[in-house]
């Protein structure tokens, strides 16, 4: 579960990004963010991971209050959260199999563990032959779909989505949605900011509308017109 | 495995750095040892000449064997010397032909006649060198006295000199291969900043992320430890035929004593150059570890 409670947050120099913000997610929604450019959706992302600290109000993931959690405790917040990309942010000198081993090994997995969990997610991004592959060897689709498979190869309960399908074409972001939707039908909670009115439309599932720092509007299976 | 293959990665894709900061260290390790091995050297050798209480009287050309035998009886009867032993001029060119057997240009140049007669005078103890030495001065046909006190001093101001110059190179090779260090390592850091930022976004913990680039400091101290061993034991082993020469007719100079067992610093021998590799490798752990540690704490905060 995923919870904001009267959150604000003001950058330096005082323009509220996000103003009061009461938000409940439950475990295994699927929720998308919408709203137009600089309406908060990132800030709100970044706010989950703590990336980013409220000026006031408070964010629970399950029963952690991320907001007070000691800096020591942040990499255990995170290791809970996937967090895909709009610009991927794959690590160039890696494999796509070593990029997604990555959340694997900062769990200190064993090497035999890693390796059949690697093959299962690699099956599941539809990348089983392209382990090999490093990222500039790849179609962005193929890079997104590489940034999701090391989002959840660690066994992330959230994943949270920036704009994952804002450098794609619209095959490819339809493949994504696929890969998306079948992970949280899973049991994993899917946060995804996009501007994409025909995803968000024909997917049929909660949106959150914000506006201006605000949420204007937050219904489920609403249409977005 | 992968924090390896990610040390290897970062290596090979800066190799001069690399290269200039395992330079670096090799030079400081190499300059510590020799300055670890010429003052060990040096008070081994002070050790033993405090041992043995000699003074070497050389006679002047033309002397009379009756002013020898003179001050051979005098000397005995102050009842201070243990041992005395005259060598004659014949006598002398022998052991100088026997140290120099191997020396063809030496054996050609000397004779008999330039080398002079001397006695060798053993003291019952080190406190009456001096005594005997003005005693011995005040004989007419004595040319020179050498006794173990000069050498003493002698030895004492060179180790004296070779610490404070050592200490000095030495602390400040260390001030620059720790720069070298820390500039290699923080551009590293700033060179994979974002690679960091993703890191720390997917949950790796602080020390997961600092890792390579520490063991990455520690491999370029291993490699110049290595490297500085191996060249001080070439050093080591190309002057041995001129320190056996020099150190001829002193016994094998005792380093230390470990459980029983004798560590002699000379003449060269496998547990000296195995201990002269464990120093050199604590040192180059020691400036690759608090190197790259340093960096890490300074450019990744």
């Amino acid at each position: 579960m995923i919870l904001f409670d009267e959150v604000t947050k003001n950058y330096s120099n005082s323009i509220a990004a996000l103003s009061n913000i009461n938000l409940k997610i439950n475990d295994a929604d699927f929720v998308f963010l919408i709203g137009s450019s600089g309406a908060g959706k990132t800030t709100l992302l970044r706010l989950i991971i703590r990336e980013l600290e409220p000026s006031s109000g408070s964010i629970f993931i399950d029963d952690w209050e991320v907001n007070k959690l000691p800096k020591d405790k942040l990499p255990y917040l995170r290791r809970k959260i996937g967090f895909v990309f709009q610009d991927f942010k794959l690590l160039a000198d890696r494999t796509v199999a070593e990029n997604i081993a990555v959340s694997l090994e900062i769990l200190g997995r064993q090497r035999r563990e890693i390796e059949e969990r690697l093959a299962d997610v690699l099956e599941m991004i539809h990348l089983p032959d392209k382990a090999d592959y490093f990222p500039k060897q790849l179609s962005y689709g193929e890079q997104q779909r590489v940034a999701i498979g090391r989002a959840i190869a660690g066994g992330s309960r959230i994943l949270l989505a920036d704009e994952p399908t804002g450098n794609l074409d619209p095959k490819t972001s339809w493949e994504i949605l696929k890969i998306i939707n079948e992970i949280n039908k899973q049991g994993t909670t899917i946060v995804m900011a996009t501007h994409n009115v025909d995803i968000v439309n024909s997917m049929k599932k909660r949106v959150v509308i914000l506006e201006k720092g605000k949420i204007v509007k937050d219904s489920k299976k609403s249409k977005y017109t | 495995m992968q924090i390896k293959q990610s040390m290897w990665s970062r290596i090979r894709r800066t190799p001069y750095q690399a290269a200039a900061a395992v330079f670096m260290i090799t030079v400081t390790l190499f300059v510590l040892s020799v300055f670890l091995l010429s003052a060990t050297t040096l008070s081994s050798l002070l050790a033993y000449f405090e041992t043995k209480p000699q003074i070497t009287v050389f006679f002047k050309e033309n002397k009379e064997k009756i002013s020898v035998d003179a001050l051979m009886e005098k000397l005995k009867s102050t009842g201070k010397v243990s041992n005395l032993k005259y060598i004659s001029k014949d006598e002398a060119l022998r052991i100088y032909q026997e140290q120099n057997k191997n020396d063809p240009l030496l054996l050609e140049m000397v004779t008999a006649d330039i080398l002079p007669a001397s006695l060798e005078v053993f003291a019952t103890s080190p406190q009456y060198l001096v005594e005997i030495a003005e005693l011995v001065k005040k004989e007419p046909d004595v040319d020179e006295v050498v006794f173990q006190k000069e050498v003493v001093d002698t030895l004492i101001s060179w180790t004296t000199t070779i610490r404070k110059i050592g200490i000095f190179f030495v602390a400040l090779l260390f001030l620059v291969s720790f720069m070298i260090l820390v500039t290699t390592i923080g551009m590293k850091i700033a060179y994979r900043k974002e690679e960091i930022e993703i890191l720390r976004l997917v949950g790796a913990t602080s020390w997961y992320i600092k890792r390579p680039f520490i063991l990455e400091g520690a491999y370029y101290g291993i490699v110049g430890a290595f490297f500085s061993w191996v060249l001080i034991s070439s050093v080591i082993l190309y002057l041995q035929p001129f320190m056996m020469s020099f150190l001829q007719g002193i016994s094998p100079l005792l380093l230390t004593r470990v459980n029983q067992v004798n560590i002699y610093l000379w003449p060269p021998n496998i547990m000296i150059f195995l201990l002269l590799f464990t120093v050199l490798l604590l040192g180059g752990l020691l400036i690759g570890l608090i190197g790259s540690f340093f960096a890490v704490s300074r450019y990744m905060k």
